[in-house]
């Protein structure tokens, strides 16, 4: 007899849900996915059966069939988007479509090491505290009121968001502002002001990501099926990516601003408690350590480098480099790297970016918008603006990477077809993949915001539909006026 | 002229069995009661038997050639209930009883108890010449006496001290202690005496103990009992270790035995951990009495915890699985009746077990318990099996169990038939597989902890 019962108080009751619908809704709710899976590759291996249209090789009907599995495994997210991708590769060379080397050497696409290298800069950031502290020093020196202070929120997340993953600034955020909302006692799913300030942490990320390719995974995963395509003719580099889309972020932001400041007046009048708050949490910080002032180096050289040598040295070469130098200087531990690096997305890059380049080696992709756009009679602009809606639509439902495969390589072609600038197409498609303004599950930083409780799903959706209806002016003016001064459309 | 109340007593006045009313008019005599399992068992736990010398002589249980020395009775006797000894019979119908064998409590028993070539055979001999007649004698199949009782586990605790094994069930009690115990507000029918401790059996222990059982013994069901203990769980943190621990080692059926806990979130908790049926004993339906008699669990729980903890937890675990006991003699019948009503209303299956007095805590010296006459118990597990069936609750899982009359052995008392075996199949009459439960729980139970991950936040 060892044990003992313990005198503890019990306070807390471990929470526990029990499912008390019927048995039979349960198992068609549990078993639903197996049947939709079995159903797809049931349909999946007939389709293998059948011939292949006219115009169509045996390898390219493979692919598309493939693509229609992969893409539908993408949409219903009932296996990880990662264990798609992978199951993605390992099915091309099964099918002969193409040999087994030449579909994982897709995998060593640049774009994804430059993802990779992204990922480890974040997680030195974070992990030395410099986000955090960097969050307060700007909410403290800016957020003097109110309105100052949700003005601040906005542009702090979207500043960060252009230079690390909105995910992480999101990440990152969320617990300060919550302190702030719990410091000045705002009421869940009452106070406008509390809406007023998560409304600002989302919007922000999701704003700023959209401006440099550091702000997502997208604009990396659509520039490398950009260089599989065309085989290395067409690239973006870090600063044509700022330049391409500057006036749509502007437009945005500046939307963004007239919403929070005239639609969620603040009910309160002064924030000086939460200032207390962050005075408080910066003096326990202490002063600026040695780590966060040699990251804060690191990471400026770095976008500099990306800014006036990326095209030359290459953008995953630099981001390789810079994350080795975090090592180099103790920065950052191998166990840091393992917690704050998203290997599925790495993963699903490297699928997409290999179901891409099957798509076009093998001419499925060429065939398929033959098939929808053969008989288009509008002009390359419309046809833009057309697929840039069907990426703002997507992505509201679906990832927004799992979008930029799904679109990127019939766009592409497309692209070749009507004389547009392809590295233009890529833009048209990036930039409305990541509008995920209305449904908390389109993108982490919504799914934050939303999780706060200061506001409803339908609040959320009537804001977002605003934004997306704000997105596609933005969208119309850069495919109509904006994108032609370059001369390439 | 009737039966004699209803009580499993030490008292030589129980020597005769005189003829008696049953339902519909017929007459309770040695003969009908010979012939029908439910009145038998009802006589066998209330009288007890007598067994002729060697007859329950553990070699002749023994597999072929591995016969070894005879134990006797007492190899059989296990202390249940106090200071009874008692050996479980399968009644034709495959009906559980336990017969107390203890020498002065049974040697008035009209039952007798033989052995010949063709096995065990109960017979209707009364002592001191009182057979009036030849009645064909009954065969019933003895229990062999479960390894358990003579075996200790490796760290040298005894495994009687743990529990009993009784029909198909190991009950188990490794928190061997209640707050009420030695306090005024003991219930006064318990049979505890030993005051509480902090000590507890550790989980291997209870695994090994489950091990050995399982080695000799066909059994499908532990239950686990505890009493009250400081905190708001009923019992349920005590006990999660236990019943984790089997669910992870075994393919077992676990039951429960506790009181109420403040909290619904613990009953959830409670068949989120691996519980299949659960006990919330209120014992005594009449609110006066059960005041007098339970003054623990009246004062420090309430009655009406009981019973809408009860109705909860109907709602979690499976249909039949929620389970109260209603002592009977220890208030009227209309109560009992009553009882059975509410309970099945809130889906909850009533199980009515037998005050059986003992040294100590004879009720009868205080007039707590009520002598019923036989026709009243009858008409109780009648009454009980036909709102059973009326209420559609499945009955399946209280069955095989010695020690009380079952709700599915009412039959006995309404003159129905067994239900045939596609019915027992259909009709919930077979107790659910252990997969079967397990399957639902997967299904139903989904843990916070897992919600969070789930969500990808």
């Amino acid at each position: 007899m060892t044990q003992t019962i313990s005198n503890q108080p019990i306070t807390a009751v471990p929470k526990v849900i029990i499912d008390r619908r019927p048995m039979w809704l349960i198992l068609m709710s549990r078993f639903r996915p197996l049947l939709f899976v079995a159903a797809l590759f049931a349909a999946f291996f007939f389709a293998l059966q059948l011939d292949p249209p006219s115009g169509l090789n045996i390898a390219a009907w493979r692919t598309l069939c493939l693509f229609g599995l992969t893409v539908s495994l993408w949409i219903s997210g009932i296996v990880p988007l990662a264990i798609t991708s992978l199951l993605c590769i390992a099915l091309i060379p099964l099918l002969g479509i193409l040999n087994a080397s030449q579909a994982y050497a897709y995998f060593g696409n640049k774009a994804v090491f430059f993802i990779l290298g992204a990922f480890i800069l974040g997680a030195a950031i974070v992990g030395c505290g410099l986000s955090t502290r960097m969050t307060i020093i700007a909410l403290r020196r800016f957020g003097k009121t109110p309105r100052k202070l949700v003005l601040t929120v906005y542009l702090f997340t979207a500043i960060a968001s252009c230079l690390m993953s909105e995910h992480a600034v999101a990440a990152m955020t969320f617990p300060i502002v919550w302190q702030i909302t719990h410091a000045l006692k705002l009421r869940r799913g009452h106070s406008v002001y509390g809406k007023s300030l998560y409304f600002a942490l989302a919007w922000g990320c999701i704003i700023g990501g959209t401006t440099t390719i550091l702000g997502g995974a997208r604009g990396p995963l659509a520039i490398g099926i950009l260089e599989e395509i065309t085989k290395g003719q067409y690239t973006i580099s870090f600063l044509q990516y700022v330049i391409y889309d500057l006036p749509l972020v502007i437009l945005l932001m500046f939307f963004g601003w007239l919403i929070l400041r005239f639609g969620y007046p603040p009910e309160i009048k002064s924030v000086d408690v939460a200032i207390e708050e962050l005075e408080t949490k910066i003096h326990a910080m202490g002063k600026w350590s040695l780590s966060e002032r040699l990251v804060l180096i690191i990471m400026a050289l770095t976008i500099l480098t990306w800014i006036f040598a990326g095209e030359k040295l290459g953008l995953a070469n630099i981001a390789i480099i810079s994350a080795a130098a975090m090592f180099m200087f103790n920065l950052i531990t191998w166990k840091d790297v393992e917690e704050n690096v998203n290997w599925g997305v790495l993963l699903m890059f490297g699928g997409a970016i290999t179901l891409g380049g099957a798509m076009s080696d093998t001419k499925a992709a060429l065939w398929i918008t033959q098939s929808i756009f053969g008989d288009w009679q509008g002009s390359a602009q419309t046809l833009m603006l057309m697929l840039g809606v069907v990426s703002l639509v997507l992505t509201e439902f679906m990832s927004n990477s799992a979008v930029i495969a799904i679109l990127m390589p019939p766009a592409l072609t497309l692209a070749k077809d009507y004389g547009i600038d392809p590295r233009l197409m890529t833009m048209a498609i990036v930039l409305p993949s990541n509008f995920a303004f209305m449904m908390p599950m389109a993108t982490p930083a919504t799914a934050m915001a939303y999780s706060s409780g200061f506001f409803t799903m339908r609040e959320a959706m009537t804001a977002g539909m605003k934004f997306n209806l704000a997105g596609f002016v933005a969208l119309l003016f850069l495919i109509y006026v904006y994108w032609p001064l370059f001369g390439q459309m | 002229m009737m039966l004699r109340p209803y009580f499993v007593a030490e008292s030589a006045a129980m020597a005769s069995i005189p003829p008696g009313i049953v339902e519909n008019g017929a007459e309770c005599t040695p003969r009908t009661i010979l012939s029908n399992p439910g009145f038998l068992k009802l006589e066998l736990m209330r009288r007890g038997i007598r067994v002729e010398q060697d007859c329950l002589d553990p070699a002749a249980f023994a597999p072929q050639g591995s016969r070894a020395s005879t134990g006797g009775l007492s190899a059989h006797a296990r202390n249940m209930f106090g200071n009874a000894t008692d050996v479980d019979l399968i009644l034709p119908e495959g009906t559980w009883v336990t017969a107390p064998l203890s020498n002065h409590f049974t040697h008035p028993s009209p039952y007798l108890l033989r052995r010949n070539d063709s096995g065990c055979w109960l017979h209707w001999d009364p002592p001191f010449g009182q057979q009036a007649e030849v009645i064909p004698p009954v065969c019933v199949q003895v229990v062999p006496p479960a390894a358990f009782y003579t075996r200790t586990t490796s760290t040298g605790l005894p495994l009687a001290r743990l529990g009993t094994v009784h029909g198909s069930y190991l009950a188990l009690s490794p928190i061997a202690q209640c707050s009420f115990v030695g306090t005024d507000d003991q219930c006064h029918f318990c049979s505890l005496t030993t005051k509480a401790t902090d000590e507890l059996v550790a989980v291997d222990d209870i695994l090994e103990a489950i091990r050995i059982v399982r080695d000799t013994t066909k059994i499908d069901m532990v239950y686990l009992s505890v009493g009250h203990l400081s905190g708001s769980d009923g019992g349920v943190r005590a006990l999660e270790p236990y019943i984790r621990a089997i669910k992870k080692h075994f393919d077992i059926l676990v039951a429960m035995d506790a009181l109420p806990p403040e909290h619904n979130a613990w009953i959830d908790r409670t068949y989120a951990m691996g519980v299949d049926s659960l006990s919330y004993n209120l014992e005594i339906f009449d609110p006066w009495r059960f005041d007098q008699i339970c003054p623990g669990p009246s004062r420090r729980i309430g009655r009406q915890r009981f019973l809408d903890a009860l109705e909860y937890a109907a709602t979690v675990l499976p249909a039949g699985a929620v389970i109260c006991h209603l002592i009977v003699g220890l208030e009227s019948p209309e109560s009992t009746c009553n009882g059975i009503d509410a309970l099945l209303t809130r889906k909850v299956m009533p199980v009515l077990p037998i005050f059986r007095p003992f040294r100590g805590r004879d009720m009868r010296e205080t007039d707590e318990a009520i002598e019923l006459e036989t026709q009243q118990i009858f008409d109780l597990y009648g009454y009980l099996y036909k709102k059973v069936r009326q209420h559609k609750l499945p009955m399946s899982w209280v069955q095989n169990i010695s020690v009380v009359t079952t709700p599915a052995e009412g039959r006995f008392f309404v003159g129905a038939k067994r239900p045939g075996l596609l019915q027992r199949l259909v009709g919930g009459e077979r107790r659910p597989s252990v997969m079967l439960s397990d399957w639902r729980r997967a299904l139903r139970v989904k843990e916070v902890d897992d919600s969070l991950k789930s969500s990808g936040l």
